[in-house]
């Protein structure tokens, strides 16, 4: 598997510098501005990346090469959602080292930066666990439309949460509700990592 | 021992249906798949590659029954299929770090060395080579990683004389190992006929005929007589014919062929063609 996270590196180093950087600004605005909203897209943003790796793949017909290649199918998949999980984890690495530097400024409250934290986690993991099985059973082009349909209404939710309630309040629901959202999130990504392996498994070139 | 052997192996998907009752690479062997297109070639090699799952039947690689090729034989097998490419992105050199950790045989210096012989550019992305490029780099991943089978889908199509005969090379130059073997799918007749020592002709998804090259030419012949003649022909001996205003064309056994005609060269180009056509003595 470290071969075809070695891979997706190298493809994703050449093929999403401007992805990275507008995800790093969205984080950053998501923090200086105490919007969950930015925070959010810059999630997704990080999210999209392995999935834009997905869709590489599809295109340029490296999804049949690697049928060929001494390798299972349940590493493929794996390794798009360690893949996904990393990119995950790096936005929310980035997303506390700008929450740090602003509450050491002092302009911006904790609970917001746990807010922010909580909904990236929250919206990355939805959106993978949603859209990855789609995209492996009925490929990028296809599950396009259903990427857009299901990925609006986060943007919307995660909107209406930064913008409408009172971010203090909308902090302290999120992060006391994390310790329950955690464990279904994760339960979710496990179920569509096996609906994933199981599409795959299945899928012919 | 036979390096494949597929008994009566069946694939069927919109309205075309595969059925290989017995088909064989010996080991150390060159086989040419030829038929036309659409017959099964692909569709044999998906099979074989785990691209696609059979309907029925048994596939040996190596003398052990598998349902397709699983990644400990992988390792052994170096392919070229239809539209299957290494990543876009990455230029050869990556490709091959890339390679190297998941081929447990993958050898730096024969792919250093075949980068150099075949003046594959080593910094360019792949998406930017020409198709002659890409074909030639997908064939030094094959050869880097100690395989003893290739299994190759159409490798020198769409590419240029010099080109293929390049790669003709590199492929006679694989087989001077005794236990190296090649599957080697093509609709270019005259590549077979340079290098394969088997031919196995695939029509409408089932093999019409199998066996060693010049065995073929020993057992059929292709012959002509005009239109006048060809009404003393008996059809149920012919197993492909193609009528011109000015000359009858046939494919028979040797032995059926009548005194009165007039043999010509054989090639599997004009075999495929008049088998291609139909005759009663199938």
């Amino acid at each position: 598997m470290s071969a075809l996270l070695l891979k997706d590196w190298y493809q994703l180093s050449r093929q999403s510098k401007l992805t990275i950087i507008m995800a790093a600004v969205m984080i950053f605005i998501g923090v200086a501005s105490s919007s969950v909203f930015y925070a959010a897209i810059g999630a997704l943003l990080c999210v999209m990346l392995p999935m834009t790796s997905l869709a590489y793949d599809q295109m340029h017909h490296w999804d049949r090469y690697v049928m060929g290649l001494p390798v299972t199918r349940k590493d493929v998949v794996l390794s798009k959602y360690v893949l996904a999980i990393l990119g995950i984890l790096a936005s929310t690495v980035v997303l506390m080292v700008f929450g740090l530097i602003m509450q050491i400024r002092g302009s911006i409250a904790f609970d917001t930066i746990l807010s922010a934290l909580w909904t990236q986690l929250a919206v990355g993991l939805f959106f993978l666990s949603v859209n990855y099985p789609i995209v492996i059973k009925i490929g990028f082009e296809r599950g396009r439309i259903w990427y857009i349909i299901i990925t609006m209404p986060i943007m919307a939710f995660a909107g209406l949460l930064g913008n409408t309630i009172v971010p203090d309040r909308a902090a302290l629901a999120v992060s006391s509700g994390s310790f329950f959202v955690l464990p279904i999130l994760m339960f979710l990504v496990l179920l569509s990592y096996r609906l994933s392996v199981r599409f795959m498994e299945r899928k012919e070139y | 021992m036979d390096a494949i052997r597929c008994t009566d192996l069946k694939k069927s998907y919109g309205g075309f249906s595969l059925h290989l009752e017995s088909f064989v690479v010996p080991e150390g062997s060159i086989v040419g798949l030829i038929g036309e297109n659409g017959a099964g070639k692909s569709t044999t090699i998906r099979l074989l590659m785990g691209l696609a799952s059979a309907d029925g039947g048994s596939i040996e690689l190596f003398g052990k029954q598998v349902p397709h090729a699983n990644v400990q034989q992988k390792e052994d097998i170096g392919f070229v299929m239809e539209d299957a490419w290494p990543p876009a992105l990455l230029d050869p050199v990556k490709t091959g770090k890339v390679m190297a950790r998941i081929y447990s045989n993958w050898d730096s210096a024969t792919y250093d060395a075949l980068l150099e012989s075949l003046a594959i550019p080593k910094a360019k992305p792949f998406k930017d080579f020409s198709h002659g490029m890409k074909m030639k780099l997908v064939l030094a991943i094959a050869l880097s990683h100690r395989a003893k089978l290739l299994i190759l889908d159409e490798p020198t199509s769409s590419l240029d004389p010099v080109t293929r005969d390049e790669i003709l090379s590199i492929l006679m130059d694989f087989t001077r190992e005794e236990n190296h073997t090649i599957l080697f799918s093509s609709h270019i007749l005259s590549d077979i006929e340079k290098v394969c020592d088997y031919v196995t002709y695939l029509h409408q998804g089932k093999i019409l005929i199998s066996g060693e090259k010049d065995e073929l030419e020993d057992r059929y012949a292709i012959a002509s007589c005009t239109p006048g003649q060809s009404s003393a022909l008996d059809s149920e001996r012919i197993l492909g014919r193609k009528d011109s205003p000015y000359e009858v064309k046939v494919l028979m056994r040797r032995e059926d062929v009548p005194a009165f005609m007039h043999i010509l060269r054989f090639d599997l180009e004009t075999m495929m063609i008049l088998f291609a056509q139909g005759g009663n003595g199938r």
